[in-house]
């Protein structure tokens, strides 16, 4: 699913070069439940908005079903990650100006598809917000928030989710609320997901933890 | 609709007076800017030929370049409200156009955004100004060379006028549709991830290396935590001290523009064969012309003022946000005042010195079209 090569990224500052990711390699296969833990700073965002097209490596390559994302023209790339990838970061998930609703349907209207009124409704009950569809994002929650998010990455039936911290500000109720959402979509639909965390519970429901270490990989452990 | 165009209504919707206030701007500046050129036009048109060896041509070719110099000037002036006004959204866009990237919009949909802004606001707001501002300087411009009794009485064939309009529409959109669009599309991923990060971390460069100057240590402590602060809320600071040096700049510069020109007549004194009852003359000739550019100029000040006014009022609200931070390290109400006060002291500074660049370039474009 997920082939990365010898990923490098350097970012220049005042005081000299830093290397946010280090020959990076990694193989994630499908249906995978990652989480990739590390201290602050060892590069865990980096590695995320590089496999998501965000950001550009100095070298190396990021394979997304045998399709180099790296090198792929702005086009396309944006293709596929509407179809294949979806994403959840910490903060500013969601448009303000779009309600619930429109959030969760915009990668699909962006596609220019049909919207499925059925699936809307059952994935909004999934994520436990049917009957707020027209809030905007202001009169949410941190918590219902990121079950937008959520609930807009499960409705554009992505095969590989990308995960940053998306329980960094939440409590632990609804953190627990995130991961049992996260696992779901991982064994009923069948999902890879990668998950950037620092919470020690969280990286507990992963099958695969991943450390880093100043932008490397110093440990990789199967459960 | 598309999700697009319901973002692009739903924050007009949210923010009234902001948009109401950039559609003014562009609406007054286009009408004046048109009703110069069309003043010029009208006045080349019509002009009586057998006039022309007479110092009377000289007087309204100078009236002309004047008037040529002082429309240059409007459109750089609105160019950069339009700037600014796009710079306030600077941090909401970028945050958009990073949700946008993140779920898959393509290039093309995300140029769409400024796109839409310029179908709903700017283009808009330039039409309804280009169409009545051309009537007043046609309007303007035959009264002036009744005055002067150098009127022809045949006027052109419409299609002259149609062909001026037509350059002044092109013209007029192009610079709104530039201005608009340049920045969004110098948009880079980096500046993605910036926005999703919640952090600014070009000012923080800056900041960092100003503070190893040793300088910048002497100073006082106040004077060195509002410094950083106009250090780290850059863009907005420039904003804000460009809106008002231009805001103060369209009564100088029409001040400038009668100064120069009431000074021509001088010539037209001196002259025995002029023909016409000079001072007088003149004066009555560019009464009008003067009481429309003093409408214009002060309706563009004011509106310049207000949204100034309307960026510093946002600005203090955010300074009071982060004012809790030097509370809770013990400074107390008097120490955040003084900050504010160095604040606002580089504020006003700032839009002196542009003002007074402004001022002394104008005066200059003035001279050069006079003397010669
Ligand atoms: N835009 C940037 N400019 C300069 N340096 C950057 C930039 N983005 C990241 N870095 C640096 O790259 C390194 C890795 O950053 P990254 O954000 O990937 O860390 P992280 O593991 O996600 O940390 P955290 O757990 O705190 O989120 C850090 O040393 C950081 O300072
Ligand atoms: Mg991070």
């Amino acid at each position: 699913m997920l082939h990365i090569q010898n990923l490098r990224k350097t970012y220049p500052t005042t005081d000299g070069e830093i290397v946010a990711l280090d020959n990076l390699s990694l193989v994630v296969n499908r249906g995978d439940f990652v989480a990739v833990v590390g201290r602050s700073g060892s590069g865990k965002t980096t590695l995320l908005n590089m496999i998501g097209g965000l950001d550009t490596p100095d070298s190396g390559s990021v394979m997304v079903d045998g399709i180099d994302m790296v090198r792929l023209p702005p086009k396309r790339a944006a293709l596929l990650r509407r179809k294949t990838i979806g994403v959840i970061y910490q903060f500013y998930n969601l448009i303000p100006e779009l309600t619930l609703r429109e959030n969760i349907t915009l990668p699909t209207e962006l596609d220019g598809r049909e919207i499925d009124e059925e699936r809307l409704d059952h994935i909004l009950s999934v994520v436990g917000l049917k009957g707020r569809e027209g809030a905007y994002p202001d009169a949410l929650s941190g918590g219902q928030q990121q079950r937008v998010a959520i609930a807009r990455a499960l409705f554009g039936q992505p095969s590989l989710l990308l995960a940053d911290e998306p329980t960094g500000n939440l409590d632990a109720e609804n953190s627990r609320e995130i991961m049992r959402l996260l696992t779901m979509m991982n064994q009923t639909y069948g999902i890879t997901v990668l998950m950037v965390t620092h919470s020690e519970e969280a990286a507990a429901s992963a099958g695969r933890i991943i450390t880093m270490a100043d932008g490397r990989i110093i440990d990789d452990r199967r459960r | 609709m598309s999700p697009i165009r319901k973002i692009a209504l739903r924050r007009i919707k949210q923010a009234p007076i902001k948009h109401l206030l950039l559609f003014a701007a562009i609406l007054v500046s286009m009408m004046l800017i048109s009703m110069l050129v069309f003043f010029s036009a009208e006045t080349i048109l019509r002009q009586n030929l057998a006039e022309k060896e007479l110092p009377l041509s000289s007087f309204l070719q100078t009236v002309r370049l004047c008037i040529t110099v002082a429309a240059g000037f409007l459109v750089l002036c609105s160019a950069i409200m339009i700037r600014i006004h796009i710079g306030l959204n600077r941090k909401q866009n970028e945050q958009l156009l990073a949700v946008l990237t993140s779920v898959g919009a393509s290039p093309a949909q995300k140029k769409a955004f400024p796109f839409t802004q310029l179908q709903l606001i700017y283009a808009p707001a330039a039409l309804c100004g280009i169409l009545p501002g051309s009537l007043l300087g046609v309007t303007l411009g035959r009264r002036f060379l009744g005055t002067l009794g150098a009127l022809i009485s045949p006027a052109p064939s419409a299609l002259l006028y149609l062909g001026v309009l037509l350059a002044q529409v092109i013209v007029g959109v192009g610079i709104t549709a530039l201005c608009c669009l340049l920045p969004q599309i110098t948009f880079t991923p980096r500046s993605v991830i910036s926005a999703l990060k919640r952090q600014n971390p070009r000012a923080a460069v800056t900041s960092h290396s100003y503070r190893q100057s040793n300088t910048f240590k002497q100073k006082s402590l106040l004077r060195r935590l509002a410094q950083k602060s106009v250090d780290y809320s850059a863009p907005t600071y420039h904003t804000i001290s460009l809106s008002f040096s231009i805001s103060a700049f369209y009564p100088i510069l029409m001040l400038l523009m009668m100064w120069h020109l009431l000074h021509v007549k001088v010539v037209l004194d001196a002259n025995p064969f002029d023909g016409i009852e000079t001072t007088g003359a003149v004066v009555s000739a560019v009464s009008h012309l003067f009481l429309c550019l003093g409408i214009f100029f002060l309706l563009l000040t004011l509106i310049g003022l207000a949204s100034a006014w309307l960026m510093v009022r946002l600005q203090y609200a955010n300074r009071r946000a982060a004012g809790k931070t030097y509370f809770s390290i013990g400074m107390d109400n008097a120490d955040f005042r003084r900050v504010m006060r160095h604040e606002l002291q580089t504020l006003i500074l700032r839009s002196a010195i542009v003002l007074l660049i402004g001022t002394m370039i104008a005066n200059t474009a003035f001279l050069m079209c006079v003397g010669g």
